[in-house]
């Protein structure tokens, strides 16, 4: 109960700023706060709260999964962007895919697979 | 004349005793009525306890159901607890455990994140992942976005920050 308190303007912010489906539970002295933010400032407000309550990620005692709608948390695919030295198979070796499923998922902006240009913005696909 | 006097004297015994039992069986079932009334009121305004169920029996509040969290359980046995006429209650209520990733999935989630910072090392044991290395200040609220969202059951975020 004294992390619900705690974390209470966090809990507030998060229901005046539009997060959907907000859900706030505490199990095992660990609060949870899940939910879907309506855009990347409304996250990053949450983020910046959390580090105010608690500087720097230290106690441990909050997981904050608010998560920016439409866009993808872990379970489906991320963004990478292309540094100079990067090829394909080095970016899919950092996230376990081959570098086929890369390619096959970024065929709008990749025309050779031997050729990709630092600044792109590639879909990473789930495992 | 006798014989009958007392045959009804008997049978008015009996009806009293009967209407007394009955009264007194009356009164019990009225209290739980009313209190399961006044459980039905204090719980019917929080959507937090619409997974909870109560039955009452002489007085004793048994809580069946299910709640999201810790808080939940305490509170609906706090708000019952506090009816007028309640003896005790019984909780029962299970709590619906947070759906955390299994290590696997979350090893293979940390491996992901980490490669991206450099310098991170990270441990996945029974659900928490022990963040330890270090890190610039500037990429620390990305990396806890990113393992955050991976659901564990906990980031202990060891790491020296620069």
């Amino acid at each position: 109960m004294a992390l619900r308190a705690k974390y209470q303007q966090l809990i507030d912010a998060a229901n005046q700023s539009g997060v959907t489906n907000l859900e706030v539970r505490e199990q095992n002295n660990v609060l949870y706060i899940d939910g879907q933010a309506p855009s990347e400032e409304v996250k990053k407000n949450l983020w910046d709260l959390y580090n105010k309550i608690d500087p720097d990620y230290r106690a441990g005692d909050l997981v904050l999964n608010v998560n920016v709608f439409g866009t993808s948390n872990t379970t489906a695919e991320q963004e990478y962007t292309v540094v100079s030295g990067d090829n394909l198979s080095k970016i899919g070796k950092m996230y376990g895919v081959s570098w086929n499923e890369i390619y096959e998922i970024n065929k709008d902006k990749i025309k050779d697979p031997d050729l990709i240009q630092p600044g792109w913005k590639l879909k990473i696909p789930t495992k | 004349m006798k014989q009958m006097n007392l045959k009804f004297t008997w049978v008015g015994i009996v009806l009293c005793l009967l209407s007394f039992f009955q009264l007194q069986s009356c009164k019990g079932k009225n209290k739980d009525a009313d209190i399961n009334a006044a459980i039905q009121a204090k719980t019917q305004t929080d959507a937090t306890f619409a997974g909870v169920n109560a039955t009452v029996a002489d007085g004793v509040v048994t809580l069946t159901g299910q709640c999201n969290d810790d808080n939940c359980k305490t509170n609906a046995e706090n708000t019952v607890k506090d009816i007028d006429g309640v003896k005790s209650v019984v909780n029962n209520i299970t709590v619906v455990p947070v759906a955390i990733a299994p290590d696997n999935t979350l090893n293979s989630g940390v491996e992901r994140v980490t490669a991206r910072y450099p310098g991170v090392t990270a441990d996945v044991n029974d659900g928490t992942i022990t963040l330890r290395g270090q890190i610039k200040r500037d990429s620390l609220q990305q990396l806890m976005m990113d393992l955050n969202a991976l659901n564990p059951k906990k980031v202990e975020n060891q790491l020296v920050i620069k």
